[in-house]
């Protein structure tokens, strides 16, 4: 064996960086904010093919203008969303905007008018019997500009005159619309043409296909911040388990993640905190006290004895968060650091909405969650999947895990947050100087 | 004189908005019965009609308009009356009665503008949207009427008149018929191909058609435009001397017009091919004449642009196998489904329907350098250390001058007790290593304790070594290796101190969790010291 040439460092340097670009952003534009990497993924664009198809069963396009990455679904609840410039989530009249102009791109002229977008998206609405918010009323346009707007981003509309915007001008703004009609096509991902309706396409496109087990769990875990056990079926338990250190390994080399691996769950976790959408830890208002509020949460509901079931603990993954327990803990963060730290004074002054970011955020991060149906227990399988473990392999039971009910449930993720040190218990400094080994779990 | 001219002009401008007005009635709301009311009037030649004429014949026709009563429809007729498309007659009756009288009175009958524009407008209307065949053959025979006339007008004494007239009308009838029918063709085709939604059935026949047919047509005219220019050229000079012939032969309705008076402006349209004008327009069709290209120049042209269209199309339909159509109509239903769905639904369908999300992960990687076995709990785990500027202060930026003083009580307690509680640790080490003393051989150290013992031996063979120069120097003495007589070292806070004994061939074992030291030729004591505050020691043999 060699040791690796500088040239092959620079060379697996060069891939994993454009690998990671575009995991954080499926579609890059030659002429957009990552125009400085573009060229990197053209050169490798072979190399990230196999390996993304390989790897997690995406299928990657690399045109002369742009690169797409067509993700996966990831099933109902995934936490992500689209945003106006704003930050007001999409409403779904918004989304059906979206999806009306986009059916009128994929066969619209090289360039036309404002005006005529409008009245042809209008038109399109009438073929799809959806009544559009009136679009003389302002909110209506707003919602029209928001959803064009955000084509603009994507680069299937370019502005050559005028912008998007003059929809929401008095007395009819012109602009002069250039339209890309490839990346109009590439916008869509999903499965539309089978699905039967709206659940059914996010059931559909989750579904891994032949890939199985092996590229389900590999998408979630590079897609979404924690993977805890309960999320996944029996044999994607079994595949996990049997995988995880070569996973980790591999994910190290491909992008960069570290692996925690722990007794309810995984995570990767970016060193350079740059691989994700969210941050957290994380600046701002709600960051802080999304942290500070999992802290004490842990501090006060870390559940007794929790360990693996092969060691002769309890699993524990989500433990029941008592009704009022986060409105008492924000109360008091607001007064230790809601000066201190300089807080929003809107999410000082309002108890509730703050309520509502933090646990928008920690929900999203897969620390917090709603008590509700797991995929352990077949929720929103794909049909035909095959959810238990190859026969006679044993597999750890997560059933009762989380606590049932409609409450919140706090995750065993957060403690890795917690600040106090824990001491361990004793059992395990008993056990003498053999070298601790990795449990067939 | 620039206002007569101004004047004319405006006169002009006139005639020709109360020519169009004659089609406003196609365009009226009432346009259906309009139209049924003109071809009643188109129906027969040179009459006019009363109003219960027109009555009983619109019930025949039983159309939408049957049930028509006289006065709405008197309002129609006389709305086409204004308009210019019907006029009403001037047919005098003698009347017998009152009714009569007044039904003679409104008498209607058809203008020529009239009549013309309710022909084409049933032309258009019986058009179906299809694509007219070229009527190629006629081509040839212009070629061959062009020619035989060129020879018959170039032989000495020209053509016999009445031959010449018949020769002229056939070839400018075959012509027109060829012109319009390539026009309405090619009018077709760019209807055709400007649409985007071929599916590919429709491709398949466009393909055909543009392929075969096009190609067909385009090179029979660049076949036959040389030798119809030919011909055409031979006949030139002699074109004006054959219109006169043929003007002095039969001179149609112009003949009737007084000669040499012009003032009743009897206006006459001549037949085709009775005009020089028609002939340069047979010539332009065929050869350049005014550099903007002949018709069969436009022609090739329009044939590339519908080749390029036709490709352009292809390419796209290869592009997508689906076809956009369906695409069209996948992206109809998803947006329904977004408009049907609760909020955080439609979010889910985005991320299922686009897939553009970033990927998403916590930061703070663990520690590298620990290994954690598998099955340690998250709960009790290893914690990550968040900077203090981010749970702190929410925020990465570095401390500044200005930002107010920061509470670190709940730091320095938790300092205070870490350090407390090393402070015990140690201490209960150095109480096992003081029992310990002279028995090493059959206990086992604990972790900690034999760490100490670690330490004060480092401290101790340093302090050896130390003294050994010490010796030599003033007693300039040299004494192979270390003088480990009374070597030792001491921890005052714990009160304890190790003496190490160099003693060839002695061997000491030290057994402990974290595994077994040997120690050759030393041997080693623990024992207590009695603490002063100048630092004196006593030692206490154990």
């Amino acid at each position: 064996m060699t040791l690796p040439s500088a040239h092959d460092v620079a060379l697996a340097a060069e891939r994993r960086t454009a690998a990671r670009l575009l995991l954080a952003h499926p579609l890059v534009a030659s002429d957009g904010p990552h125009a400085d990497l573009f060229p990197l993924i053209r050169r490798h664009a072979d190399w990230l093919g196999k390996r993304f198809h390989q790897v997690l069963g995406y299928r990657l396009l690399v045109d002369s203008s742009f690169a797409r990455l067509f993700k996966a679904g990831l099933g109902a609840g995934a936490g992500h969303r689209l945003e106006r410039s704003t930050g007001t989530p999409f409403t779904p009249h918004t989304y059906a905007c979206l999806a009306l102009a986009l059916s009128v791109l994929v066969t619209a002229p090289e360039q036309m008018l404002l005006s005529h977008l409008v009245a042809d998206i209008r038109a399109a609405a009438a073929d799809a019997e959806i009544e559009l918010e009136e679009t003389g009323r302002a909110s209506g346009k707003r919602i029209m500009v928001a959803a064009l707007r955000r084509l603009v981003e994507w680069g299937v509309l370019i502005e050559t005159e005028g912008q998007v915007a003059a929809i929401v001008q008095e007395a009819g703004g012109e602009a002069l619309i250039t339209v890309d009609r490839e990346r109009a096509r590439v916008i869509v991902a999903g499965p539309l043409a089978p699905a039967r309706d709206g659940a059914d396409l996010v059931r559909r496109a989750a579904d891994p296909g032949f890939g199985g087990p092996r590229i389900y769990v590999r998408r979630m875990l590079v897609e979404t911040p924690v993977v805890h056990l309960d999320e996944l079926t029996a044999a994607e338990r079994d595949w996990l388990r049997t995988r995880q250190r070569r996973e980790a390994l591999a994910f190290s080399e491909l992008l960069g993640l570290e692996m925690e691996i722990r007794a309810e769950g995984v995570a990767l976790v970016d060193p350079d905190e740059e691989l994700t959408d969210l941050h957290l830890p994380g600046t701002g208002t709600v960051a802080q006290a999304a942290l500070l509020l999992a802290e004490r949460l842990v501090e006060r509901l870390r559940p007794q004895e929790p360990g693996h079931p092969s060691t002769g603990g309890t699993l524990v993954i989500g433990v029941a968060v008592p009704d009022g327990l986060v409105d008492e803990l924000l109360a008091g963060l607001i007064t230790e650091y809601g000066q201190r730290s300089n807080w929003q004074r809107g999410y000082q002054e309002d108890l509730t909405s703050l309520r509502e970011a933090v646990l928008d955020l920690l929900v999203r991060m897969r620390l917090m969650a709603r008590a509700g149906g797991l995929r352990a227990e077949g929720e929103g399988l794909p049909e035909g999947y095959a959810e238990e473990a190859p026969e006679g392999r044993p597999v750890t039971d997560v059933h009762g895990a989380r606590p049932s009910g409609d409450g919140w449930v706090l995750l065993a993720a957060a403690a890795r947050y917690a600040t106090r040190v824990v001491v361990r218990p004793a059992t395990s400094a008993g056990k003498g100087t053999d070298v601790q080994e990795e449990l067939p779990l | 004189m620039g206002a007569a001219a101004s004047g004319a002009a405006k006169d002009a401008d006139e005639e020709v908005r109360r020519r169009l007005d004659a089609y406003s009635y196609l365009s009226a709301p009432e346009r259906l019965e309009h139209v049924a009311i003109m071809r009643v009037f188109c129906g027969t030649l040179l009459a006019d009609l009363a109003v219960t004429d027109i009555m009983g014949r619109l019930r025949e026709s039983l159309g939408s308009t049957a049930g028509l009563d006289a006065d709405t429809l008197t309002v129609r007729l006389e709305q086409l009356v204004q308009w210019g498309n019907l006029l009403r007659s001037s047919h005098t009756v003698k009347a017998a009665s009152i009714t009569e009288y007044q039904r003679s009175r409104s008498r209607y009958q058809l203008s020529k503008l009239g009549e013309r524009i309710q022909r084409d407008a049933d032309g258009v209307l019986a058009e179906a949207d299809a694509a007219r065949e070229v009527s190629n053959e006629l081509l040839s025979l212009v070629e061959r009427g062009l020619r035989e006339l060129a020879g018959l007008v170039t032989v000495p004494g020209g053509i016999e008149p009445q031959d010449g007239l018949e020769r002229v009308s056939t070839l400018f009838v075959q012509f027109t018929e060829f012109a319009e029918s390539i026009r309405d063709f090619y009018a077709y085709l760019g209807q055709v191909l400007s649409r985007y939604d071929l599916d590919s059935a429709e491709y398949q026949g466009f393909k055909q058609l543009l392929l075969d047919y096009v190609e067909a047509i385009t090179e029979d005219v660049a076949f036959r435009a040389p030798r119809i220019s030919g011909a055409l050229d031979t006949l030139w000079p002699h074109i004006p001397d054959l219109l006169d012939r043929l003007d002095t032969h039969a001179q149609g309705l112009a003949g009737l017009s007084p000669q040499g008076d012009n003032r009743m402006e009897l206006r006459v349209q001549r037949s085709r091919g009775r005009e020089f004008a028609d002939w340069e327009g047979l010539r332009g069709w065929f050869t350049d004449t005014d550099g903007q290209g002949s018709q069969v120049d436009q022609l090739r042209d329009a044939t590339l642009r519908a080749l390029q269209s036709l490709l352009a199309n292809a390419k796209r339909m290869l592009r997508s196998a689906t076809g956009e159509m369906s695409r069209r109509k996948d992206l109809l239903r998803l947006a329904r489904w977004f408009n049907e769905a609760a909020p955080q639904d439609a979010h889910d369908i985005a991320v299922a329907a686009f897939g553009l999300y970033g990927a998403r992960h916590l930061g703070i990687p663990p520690a590298t350098d620990e290994v954690v076995p598998a099955y340690t709990s998250w709960w009790t785990g290893p914690v990550v250390e968040v900077p203090v500027a981010l749970r702190e202060r929410g925020s990465r930026a570095q401390r500044g001058g200005a930002s107010s003083v920061e509470d670190h009580s709940a730091q320095k307690q938790r300092l205070r007790e870490a350090a407390h509680e090393r402070a015990a640790a140690r201490a209960a080490a150095a109480d096992e290593l003081r029992s310990a003393s002279g028995r090493f051989a059959e206990i086992r150290l604990t972790s900690a304790a034999l760490g100490l013992l670690l330490e004060l031996l480092a401290t101790a063979l340093g302090n050896a070594q130390l003294r050994r120069r010490v010796t030599s120097d003033a007693e300039r003495e040299g004494t192979a290796g270390f003088d480990l007589s009374a070597a030792s070292s001491e921890d005052v806070e714990l009160g304890i101190r190790l003496t190490v004994q160099r003693t060839p061939g002695a061997r000491t074992v030290l057994h402990s969790v974290d595994g077994d030291l040997e120690l050759d030729d030393l041997e080693l004591a623990v024992d207590r010291t009695s603490g002063t505050a100048d630092g004196e020691t006593e030692a206490s043999v154990s």
